[in-house]
């Protein structure tokens, strides 16, 4: 490890610390992801194996790049190409304020990265602002690979702290046990909305009923017609259906029309309709993105 | 996610078996310059194996892990075991078996096949079902040596496999074939039994996933009386140049071949093996030699990309 000088810490990633450090010939900034092998546990986490199999894989703009795996005594340290930011903390820091411009980037590169992900079918399943890294460019990566390609989502994480559900689909929340891109499309849709809004998130639920209460409320309670098979699911249950009279135009104010067409195309409750990654970054709202980021 | 893109097309496929042979002619070669050959006494250089008995060795170890897992209360899932020899293979395609002991190797990459595979295998559970030791010595071995067989797999460890390509295939067939019937399971299992003996060749360091399907399918369904020349040529094949097809086809007859000559393993010959890797290593200059390095500096190892 003497090939990196640590600088600061930077957070706790679900198996393990996060440091900032200088690679000392290169001098270039890094992230340390130190991994945690305890002498009576499973060996490496599985979490941390799987991050490493997919980004050995998945090389791309939109995805954080891992350099290096170094591997000391006891110790396994991920090296990642560094960002100085989350989007939550990006949020935090824009006082209520972001440019339609950057609104429009950022959306365009998630969903860049994502159509990359599914085209190669692996899905992300844990979509969330503290997972997508923004560098001084304002180049978006999606990171936290821990979770991808498992075949659930767990409801808490190493740390005891409980994994969001706001990103959360209604059909993983109804307990879906078969799905596919789709959730990860939900999850980018109510990133889109927090994104427009400069960090208000969209359906900011305290558990699974009422995170389903709020998005029936402002989408409608699904019924048979509109989602066949919905009442078939594992944890189904029956919503009041809401009298919904849904004024895009005070939730997403600063959204013009065509954004707002594609955030309801993702907010689309049965899976097989929401629309894919591909098709969204063929949609209209990009057409006057600079074309530079389209290169 | 793609073949076309991966870590295993990238690094793990040569292109041809001289070049398979000769990573393992300098896996050796490298490991007697390590210890240093002048040093050795002629006693311990008589000892030394030579390349094509360290890759005898594997290939018996390679049964040895079809064994251990099929021992398994349940066994373990073929994709399982398939990852399990793959990275087995790799492993000492690049190091020398006079260096790390194979039965060592050999579990540890059956440990972290299964997390890989995310077939979830806890580690207790996984050392009482190991036979070879006593439970707390599997354990032991697996957590030591887990970090070093990544590291000496480069930390590529999705690995490619035939499986579903050959069911692929089969559907195509019946659906693009109509005049080509055949009994849907027994073609499948028998091409299956083709893939399992091709893990004990090379053929996984050679050719792609779905070229070792294809092998496999035309094996088993040539065995049921068919023949396929039509599917391959008028259907599968349409649309590539003359060349291309001609060399898809070469290919093909190579990978069959290498299946059909696999290198036998004549227990007395690995015995034989075996006894002089033990006289070697029981020679005390490779041992005072060995604790040099041991943890030689994995510390600034790191992959090749």
């Amino acid at each position: 490890m003497q090939k990196y000088e640590k600088l600061e810490k930077i957070g706790e990633g679900t198996y393990g610390t996060v440091f900032k450090a200088k690679n000392r010939e290169t001098l270039e900034i890094v992230a340390l992801k130190r991994v945690r092998l305890d002498d009576d546990d499973e060996g490496v986490p599985s979490s941390a194996l799987r991050e490493i199999c997919l980004l050995k894989e998945l090389k791309h703009r939109n995805i954080v790049k891992l350099h290096d795996v170094v591997h000391t005594e006891k110790k396994l340290t991920l090296v990642f190409e560094y960002c100085d930011q989350d989007l939550k903390k990006f949020f935090d820091s824009c006082n209520g304020q972001i440019d339609t411009g950057l609104v429009q980037s950022l959306m365009y590169q998630l969903l860049r990265g994502l159509a990359f992900c599914h085209n190669k079918n692996v899905l992300h399943r844990d979509l969330k602002p503290q997972n997508l890294l923004l560098n001084r460019n304002a180049e978006l990566k999606l990171a936290d690979f821990g979770l991808a390609r498992s075949f659930g989502i767990p409801v808490r994480c190493y740390s005891a702290e409980v994994v969001t559900l706001w990103y959360r689909a209604p059909d993983v929340l109804f307990g879906a046990n078969l799905y596919s891109t789709s959730i990860d499309m939900w999850s980018a849709g109510c990133i889109f909305a927090e994104i427009a809004n400069a960090g208000r998130p969209l359906f900011p639920g305290n558990d699974t009923d009422d995170q389903l209460k709020r998005i029936f409320k402002i989408l409608g309670t699904p019924t048979e017609e509109t989602w066949p098979g919905v009442t078939q699911l594992p944890n189904y249950k029956p919503f009041p259906i809401y009298h919904v009279n849904t004024a895009w135009q005070q939730i997403v104010p600063r959204l013009n029309n065509k954004g707002r067409d594609l955030l309801l195309n993702l907010l689309i409750c049965n899976p097989t309709e929401r629309m894919c990654a591909d098709d969204a970054l063929q949609h209209s709202y990009f057409n006057d993105l600079n074309p530079n980021m389209k290169a | 996610m793609l073949f076309s893109t991966s870590t295993q097309r990238k690094f793990w496929i040569f292109p041809s078996i001289d070049e398979v042979r000769n990573l393992r002619n300098e896996a050796n070669s490298e490991f007697i310059n390590k210890i240093g050959i002048k040093q050795l006494s002629e006693e311990e250089a008589r000892y030394l194996l030579t390349p094509h008995q360290e890759y005898k060795l594997s290939l018996a170890y390679e049964y040895e892990i079809k064994k251990f897992c099929m021992s398994f209360p349940t066994p373990l899932p073929s994709f399982v075991i398939a990852t399990s020899m793959i990275y087995f293979k790799r492993f000492f395609l690049h190091n020398s078996i006079m260096e790390y002991n194979p039965e060592d190797i050999m579990i540890t990459c059956i440990f972290l096949a299964c997390k890989v595979e995310e077939y979830y295998v806890s580690i207790q559970n996984f050392s009482s079902y190991c036979k070879l030791m006593p439970k707390e010595a599997c354990e032991k071995i697996v957590r030591d040596n887990e970090l070093l067989v990544m590291l000496k797999l480069h930390y590529h460890l999705t690995i490619y496999k035939p499986y579903k390509a050959v069911d692929g295939f089969l559907l195509d067939i019946r659906t693009r074939c109509k005049d080509v019937k055949f009994n849907f399971e027994r073609v499948q299992k028998i091409a299956l039994e083709f893939i399992d003996r091709s893990l004990h060749t090379d053929v996984f360091l050679l050719y792609s996933p779905s070229q070792i399907a294809l092998a496999a399918v035309l094996h088993s369904v040539h065995r049921e009386g068919h023949n396929l020349d039509e599917y391959v040529l008028t259907i599968l094949l349409h649309d590539v140049p003359q060349e291309t097809m001609t060399k898809v086809i070469e290919q093909i007859k190579k990978l069959r071949k290498l299946v059909k000559h696999q290198e036998k393993i004549n227990r007395n010959e690995i015995a034989d093996i075996e006894a002089r890797l033990r006289a070697f290593k029981a020679t005390t200059t490779w041992r005072s030699r060995n604790s040099q390095f041991d943890g030689d500096s994995q510390d600034s190892e790191t992959c090749m990309d």
